[in-house]
């Protein structure tokens, strides 16, 4: 993986609501019923989700 | 791998799903419903508010699923003056848990197959014009046959992306929400309020709808686009601080809301959208359950209607779209353009409408003249605005 790109989701800070998923333009968010998974190949690293989760969670790597 | 042939699989079982499964199995169609979680309806991720005469419409009411009965709203201005509105408020605060329960229950009876802790992982097509959607149903891989696919999986949803339909969002269409539930709190549990202000909420308001017995919903939402500058959980830290200091919290939710007047594609060839999926919650209210049943009934028709004449294309679909559109899309794009005008409203503005608002006699503070009295004082706003209600 290119250490430049990606996005950090810790499942245990995150309420799996599903925002992030929402607004991802790459649809490199994967939420399932107990964790939520990046996918980074996909992920242009543009910060959307960061933006807007209600908890602040997603970290850009 | 097991595989397993329906007419019409149904992804998630909210209210839309849920009752888009009810009305399939109802008109003959071999129906299978999945549901991500253990349980439909938990985690409950919603205020839990509907309105009387728009859920009455669409399903018998059970007591049992109703925590308190609304009579009045009460609209908070940034500088904390309270405006009692008039009596047509009059709505439910639901408990989710049992409410989503119930209508799972009864697409069952009606015939549907409802499979929990199933997850839809993607869907491709085959040969044939059917579509094939991959599932693990706990630890078990699977495929599903299915002649069409409703995607009724929520904010979160990929049906459409699956389907080649962009469903995402951009900042400024999506609400950022936090929820506490509140124990302790001295309120009227007939009373709903809503809490204008930027300063905790912008591009958004704060509500509390109560759950009788001490107990409220307390949140906000925040626009996306304001997110950076006002963190929706930390935010309503300090709103509880400032307005229920003796409130204890019992649970947190985060959320996101889709705002916008509605999606530009809801079908695609043998695929359906519905509910948050299809983004058909009301943009100025942020309410969804009642407009996401009716949405899935309605799917649920257009489905059975396209198997039975051997046509699920994309063209013969779309007529699900133009009985949404006829039916909620004026009111779609008339709370769009409204939630934009009060977004933008000055605080001093909306402080001064709340004082004008309060000397009206309580039977004439409708939600009418509330924009009436803001649009007479706006004339700008006034043209923008009656186009929509015209």
């Amino acid at each position: 993986m290119d250490k430049n790109r990606g996005i950090l989701i810790d499942t245990n800070l995150c309420d799996l609501c599903g925002a992030c998923v929402a607004v991802c333009p790459e649809d490199a968010i994967i939420l399932q019923e107990r964790n939520i998974e990046v996918m980074q190949d996909r992920c242009t690293k543009c910060g959307l989700c960061a933006a807007v989760c209600p908890l602040n969670v997603p970290e850009l790597l | 791998m097991k595989k397993y042939t329906f007419d019409i699989t149904i992804i998630g079982a909210g209210p839309a799903g849920s009752m888009a499964a009810k009305r399939a199995a109802e008109k003959g169609a071999s129906v299978l419903l999945i549901e991500k979680d253990k349980y439909a309806g938990i985690p409950v991720r919603c205020a839990e508010g509907v309105y009387r005469d728009e859920i009455t419409r669409l399903v018998d009411i059970d007591d049992s699923w109703i925590c308190s009965k609304i009579i009045f709203s009460e609209l908070v201005s940034p500088d904390g003056n309270r405006v009692r509105a008039a009596e047509d408020a009059s709505g439910f605060i639901l408990d989710r848990k049992k409410f989503d329960q119930a209508l799972a229950i009864l697409s069952v009876e009606s015939g549907a197959d409802l499979r929990t802790e199933t997850y839809a992982s993607g869907m491709k097509k085959n040969v044939h014009g059917e579509w094939e959607v991959s599932a693990c149903t706990r630890g078990e891989d699977i495929k599903i046959l299915t002649k069409v696919v409703i995607g009724a999986d929520g904010v979160e949803s990929r049906v459409g992306r699956w389907a080649g339909i962009d469903t995402s969002l951009k900042l400024r269409e999506i609400e950022s929400c936090c929820q506490f539930t509140l124990a302790d709190l001295n309120i009227d549990d007939q009373t709903v309020q809503f809490y204008m202000s930027k300063e905790f909420a912008p591009g958004g308001y704060a509500w509390v709808f109560p759950k009788s017995g001490g107990l409220a919903n307390v949140g906000l939402g925040i626009l996306g686009t304001y997110v950076k500058d006002v963190n929706p959980e930390k935010s309503l830290k300090n709103f509880v601080k400032r307005y229920f200091p003796e409130g204890r919290v019992i649970s947190q939710i985060a959320g996101g809301v889709p705002v916008l007047p509605g999606l530009k594609d809801m079908v695609a060839d043998g695929v359906l959208l519905a509910g948050d999926a299809a983004r058909q919650v009301d943009p100025l209210s942020g309410g969804g359950i009642t407009n996401s049943m009716a949405a899935g009934i309605m799917a649920a028709e257009h489905a059975v209607r396209s198997i039975e004449q051997k046509d699920t294309s994309k063209k013969n679909l779309t007529a699900y779209q133009k009985e949404w559109d006829r039916k909620f899309g004026k009111k779609m794009r008339l709370s769009s353009k409204l939630k934009k005008v009060v977004d933008d409203l000055d605080e001093e503005v909306f402080n001064n409408l709340v004082g004008k608002m309060s000397l009206l006699p309580q039977q004439k503070r409708t939600p009418f003249a509330f924009f009436k009295t803001l649009l007479l004082n706006q004339p700008k706003l006034f043209l923008d605005v009656a186009k929509f209600i015209l």
